[in-house]
């Protein structure tokens, strides 16, 4: 076999390959431009806005306990979750406690039976994420 | 990458007619013999369609097309999916590049240039060096078969290009004129970039987004970059696209100016792609900016970008935008500084996704040839990390794995913000972007080693790219440059001098030998293909068709309203200050900014006052035609009580659902900002004229077919008070410190202003978002045949589709409906259709449209037949009922469980799950059970948690449920 076919032969097969493998390198297509939606599901990109729509409805956007949907007369109310982390929230506050809290829900935590167990609904990246984003709460000045 | 070599033009005969010196392969003997066998005289020409040629062409076209443009040649073969542009569709035969005039058929000899040079910029590859010219033949004679268009159209007359070779200054200015003139800015953007206002508009046939081209990037223009190419494109267009033909515009002198110009903005062409970023070194301090003159002793190297196709993080990413970047690097004693420059198109900073820009370092230099892996992190690298940037957590970008894994590599990352400061974690950098350019200066510690790996990523927040959806390159070396001696030079001459000596022998005595390699290519380009095909199979044929057509409102090419009548609807004032600048007048506006004079604008306006049908006045008591402070005292409480109704009858047709209007505080209210469904109404008191509005609400498919607005079947009198609402109520009404306009426009006539408005509506591509009477579609929009059937008549007349969302068509503001039917019970579907009552209390309620009891029927007939899904069991308790046992067990696991935080029972519980006090009358046993087994299984998004049920719980709790009824007492326990 000669050396110049089989740089010619390389060549070709690059050609076919090439264009199959990079087909999507020089593409040339975007989105939307001036109008780019919200997508279902986009607020799982960002803990914030993943807790906004599971746990927000309860306990506030703001996590102040606040949120607008539980039933009137819960006892205990939801958790002030900010003033809670910003005080320490206690020396079982840690990060596993609360991804046991929250996946296992607070009746398995020995505590009432009104927040629910999460575990069998968001991944673990997600609850980590929501557990963060308390942890930024906390911090955050009014 | 295949796009980067100078595509061969049509000038280059050349390159096609090479056949001579290529061995003859056994196949083609073959091909020869069994086309004589079949009598084919002329193998070059003669019967070009014969049966012979067609079969061969068929042979070739399966072995090496089908993968791409699949078996029936409709462009949706096993990799079609990846690819961008996407690849040809033959039985709608538009094709791009020819040399006959616009929106006709290809030559046969168009046809096999573009098979045999391939189309740079697209995944199309030359063939040239793969296929003999007589199987480009045969293929081009089959693929002509697969449209009858070639039967009945016939041969076009083509364009024959007499090349102005001579290129001076004055031509290029005159190019330069031109190309404002011709609005080419309004997609391509000012400087060439395809950042124009509108390029984020365009579409395809099909309404495939179509991104203006980048003119420069020459390497991408798929019908060739030379200034002949060129000319050829503005004079025939490119078929299915907003690339309409310039030959009416234009004189052939002007279309030659014009191409020179385009032809010059690529500047060199020969861009540096390279693996190594020399860095210059510098006595002095650093630059800051990039716009310092100390970068251009830097030598520049083109990176390319790829599509990230490994990690599913969000999901592969196949598409993005930016295909390179351009690199310099700079360094002194303590720091070294890059200075990265890349295309964007776009820079729209309410884009929900930032741009963003990652440069990746190893920490140590690397101590073998091993590379750490270019797209995540390795943990045997330097661990400094973003988490900072993570824990802030930035709703507009954050990387989700983070939390979940520390990155592990020194990076530089942020968020891209034009003229500042980025936010970046621990060095230091600055971004500006102008006509459609990023340009970031990064500034960072010397590297430990004078040769380093440098990688990047970029993000494109405008076409959703986020996490791990970007522009990747792999790794390139970094060298910090220090003078060579010459003698080094000298050896690596002298050393390329031998070698190519020595090759130039062995070459010499090789030539001519058979050759085993070209057989070998041929089986492993359909091995590969074959491979392709079975790795990407299971994404194909997804989603399935309605059993009847459902018109989905949101899918459609046009995305304005028709201009045809648009004087019958708007007054001039408005109408002038809205051309002026949409967004001036209204910051969401879609509509970009055209950029006309206002002599530009009112001839504009005089050809759209020039199409308009001539339309008969509504009657109007007069009194409705003064303002109130012109009103007796009589007239002003039959106003107020007019006012009152049409309040009414707003609030009952909950048109805010939709629509934003102004709160008695001055807010905007209502409407779904992020969705924005439907008209900003804010400002429309002073916008609608009165009888257009009437007839509007009476149906409004009448003005605009392919509203996604419903119609309301309102009576007159409700129509009335509903117009007079809205233009006499302040949430309607403009704020009041807007300036008036300070000339008074108005539509003017004349034939010259007409046709003048004419050229420029069609320069500006109006017609690509705007039905508009006299202008032709430069694309035509694919036409779904019209809802057949009780149900889709229906569907298309209230626009279920605007909100519901049916298999994959339609809106998400409100409750898919694809499996409805196994979810809700006939008799509640029919009761609710005719007055919709409340289910979620604190959500957005169905406005009511008034249905009959046989449309309600109809309507959930074909709810019950269509929209089921098998995996719900259908007919459970049917029969004996909800078990009283099981009632019970369910009720106290009802309480255990703490349901009445989110549901209501009776008048008991909270508000986030729907009421469950009738539950049973509206809810399928079936679907409850599989809806507790786990709430997600329809919507992945639903709240509910999985509290993970036996499937003794869940049938308990089903009984317990399904027992909650009007007849039972509405949920009281």
């Amino acid at each position: 076999m000669g050396i110049l076919k089989k740089a010619g032969d390389a060549k070709g097969l690059l050609r076919i390959v090439l264009p199959l493998v990079l087909a999507a390198g020089p593409s040339m297509v975007w989105g939307d431009g001036a109008q780019v939606h919200h997508q279902k599901g986009d607020f799982l990109l960002s803990p914030k806005l993943t807790f906004q729509h599971y746990c927000a409805p309860c306990h506030g956007t703001a996590g102040r306990g606040d949120g607008r949907y539980y039933v009137t007369g819960l006892i205990p109310k939801p958790a002030d979750l900010k003033s809670k982390g910003a005080e320490g929230g206690g020396p079982l506050w840690d990060d596993d406690y609360l991804f046991r809290w929250i996946s296992q829900g607070s009746a398995a935590m020995g505590k009432s039976n009104l927040c629910p167990p999460w575990g069998r609904t968001l991944p673990e990246r997600h609850i980590r994420g929501i557990i963060l984003h308390l942890k930024t709460l906390a911090r955050e000045k009014e | 990458m295949n796009g980067i070599r100078g595509p061969a033009s049509l000038s280059e005969p050349g390159r096609f007619t090479r056949e001579g010196h290529k061995p003859v392969s056994p196949c083609l003997c073959l091909a020869f013999a069994l086309a004589s066998a079949l009598g084919v005289t002329d193998a070059w020409g003669g019967d070009s369609t014969s049966a012979a040629m067609l079969a061969a062409g068929k042979r070739t076209y399966q072995q090496r097309c089908v993968f791409c443009h699949g078996t029936d040649g409709r462009g949706d073969g096993p990799s079609a999916r990846a690819m961008m542009p996407s690849p040809r569709n033959f039985v709608v035969a538009e094709y791009k590049i020819r040399s006959t005039p616009f929106g006709s058929l290809p030559t046969d000899d168009d046809l096999s240039q573009a098979i045999a040079n391939g189309m740079p910029g697209t995944p199309m590859a030359g063939w040239e060096s793969v296929l003999s010219r007589r199987e480009i033949l045969e293929l081009v004679q089959y693929i002509k078969s697969f449209s009858n268009r070639f039967e009945l159209e016939g041969q076009p007359d083509t364009l024959t290009i007499e090349e102005r070779l001579a290129v001076t200054a004055a031509i290029r200015d005159e190019g330069e004129q031109l190309y404002r003139e011709m609005r080419c800015f309004l997609c391509h953007g000012k400087e060439g970039r395809g950042d124009g206002p509108i390029t984020a508009t365009l579409r395809y046939e099909w309404g495939l987004p179509f991104r203006a081209r980048n003119l420069t990037q020459s390497w991408t223009f798929i019908g060739g970059n030379s200034a002949r190419d060129i000319y050829r494109t503005l004079s025939t267009g490119l078929n299915g696209t907003p690339m309409g033909s310039y030959a009416d515009y234009l004189s052939e002198a002007e279309r030659w100016s014009l191409a020179h110009f385009v032809a010059s903005l690529s500047g060199d062409n020969a861009r540096a792609f390279e693996v190594v970023i020399r860095s210059r070194p510098l006595q002095a301090t650093l630059p800051e900016r990039s716009d310092d003159a100390r970068w251009e002793g830097a030598e520049a190297i083109e990176i390319p970008l790829g599509a990230q196709i490994v990690l599913g993080t969000p999901a592969r990413w196949w598409q993005p935008t930016a295909n390179s970047a351009r690199v310099k690097s700079l360094y002194n004693r303590q720091e070294i500084t890059f200075r990265i420059e890349w295309d964007d198109p776009t820079n729209r900073q309410d884009e929900i996704f930032r741009d963003q820009l990652v440069l990746k370092f190893p920490k140590a230099a690397a101590q073998s040839t091993d590379k750490p892996y270019f797209i995540t992190e390795d943990e045997t690298l330097e661990t400094d990390t973003a988490l900072e940037d993570a824990q802030s957590t930035d709703q507009r970008y954050f990387f989700t794995d983070v939390a979940a894994a520390p990155l592990s590599l020194w990076r530089w990352q942020g968020a891209l913000v034009p003229e500042g400061e980025t936010r970046a974690t621990k060095n230091r950098g600055r971004a500006a972007w102008s006509n459609g350019r990023w340009s970031v200066v990064i500034k960072r510690p010397l590297p430990a080693a004078d040769f380093s790996l440098a990688s990047l990523a970029v993000w494109d927040g405008s076409n959703r790219e986020r996490a791990g959806s970007m522009a990747v390159s792999s790794w390139y070396y970094v060298q910090l440059e220090t003078p060579v001696p010459a003698r080094v030079y000298i050896f690596v001459l002298l050393a390329i001098l031998a070698i190519a000596g020595v090759q130039w022998g062995v070459i010499r005595k090789m030539r001519g030998k058979p050759l085993f390699g070209r057989l070998l290519l041929r089986r492993s380009g359909s091995l590969l293909g074959l491979l392709f095909a079975l790795l990407l199979l299971p994404g194909a044929g997804r989603g399935e068709t309605p059993p009847e057509g459902l018109h989905n409102p949101h899918d459609r090419l046009k995305r304005g309203p028709p201009l045809t009548n648009i004087v019958h609807k708007v007054g001039p004032q408005w109408l002038f200050s809205w051309l002026k600048d949409p967004r001036q007048h209204d910051p969401r506006a879609k509509m970009p900014n055209l950029e006309l004079s206002a002599g530009e604008i009112e001839a504009v306006m005089a050809f759209l006052a020039s199409i308009a049908d001539q339309k008969s006045a509504e009657s109007w008591p007069a009194y409705l035609l003064k303002t109130g402070n012109e009103m007796t005292d009589e007239e002003y409480a039959a106003l107020d009580e007019l006012l009152a109704a049409g309040r009414q009858v707003w609030s009952r047709a909950r048109c805010t659902l939709c629509h934003a209007v102004t709160s008695p505080r001055g807010e905007l209210v209502g409407g779904d900002v992020d969705l924005r469904v439907a008209t900003d109404l804010s400002r429309v008191a002073g916008k609608v004229k009165r009888d257009w509005l009437y007839r509007w609400l009476e149906e409004p498919k009448n003005y605009f077919s392919a509203t996604a607005m419903p119609r309301y079947r309102f009576n007159e009198a409700q129509r009335r008070a509903l117009v007079e609402y809205i233009l006499r109520d302040e949430a309607f009404m403009p704020e009041e410190d807007e300036e008036p306009p300070v000339e008074e426009p108005a539509f003017s006539s004349g034939a010259t202003l007409v046709k003048k408005g004419k050229r420029l509506l069609e320069l500006s591509r109006c017609v690509l978002c705007h039905e508009i009477r006299g202008i032709p579609d430069l694309i035509t929009e694919k036409k779904e045949p019209p809802p057949q059937g009780a149900f889709p008549d229906l569907a298309f007349d209230i626009r279920c589709l605007s909100c519901h969302k049916i298999r994959g068509r339609g809106g998400e503001y409100a409750p898919e409906l694809t499996f409805a039917g196994s979810k809700l019970k006939v008799d509640w579907i029919v009761d609710f259709l005719q007055a919709p009552d409340m289910i979620r209390p604190l959500s957005q309620q169905m406005p009511e449209f008034k249905l009959t009891l046989d449309e309600a029927r109809n309507a959930s007939r074909y709810i019950k037949t269509w929209l089921t899904n098998p995996d719900i069991p259908s007919g459970l308790l049917e029969g004996d009922g909800p078990a009283e046992s099981l009632v019970a067990t369910g009720r106290s696991l009802y309480r255990q469980k703490g349901c009445r935080v989110c549901h209501t029972l009776g008048k008991d519980g909270g508000a986030l799950g729907p009421d469950l006090s009738e539950v049973g009358d509206r809810l399928e046993a079936g679907y409850i059970y599989s809806h507790l087994k786990n709430p997600q299984f329809i919507d992945p998004y639903t709240v509910e948690p999985n509290y993970g049920f036996s499937d003794a719980e869940a049938l308990a709790l089903t009984h317990f449920l399904a027992a909650q009824s009007k007849k039972n007492g509405g949920g009281k326990r």
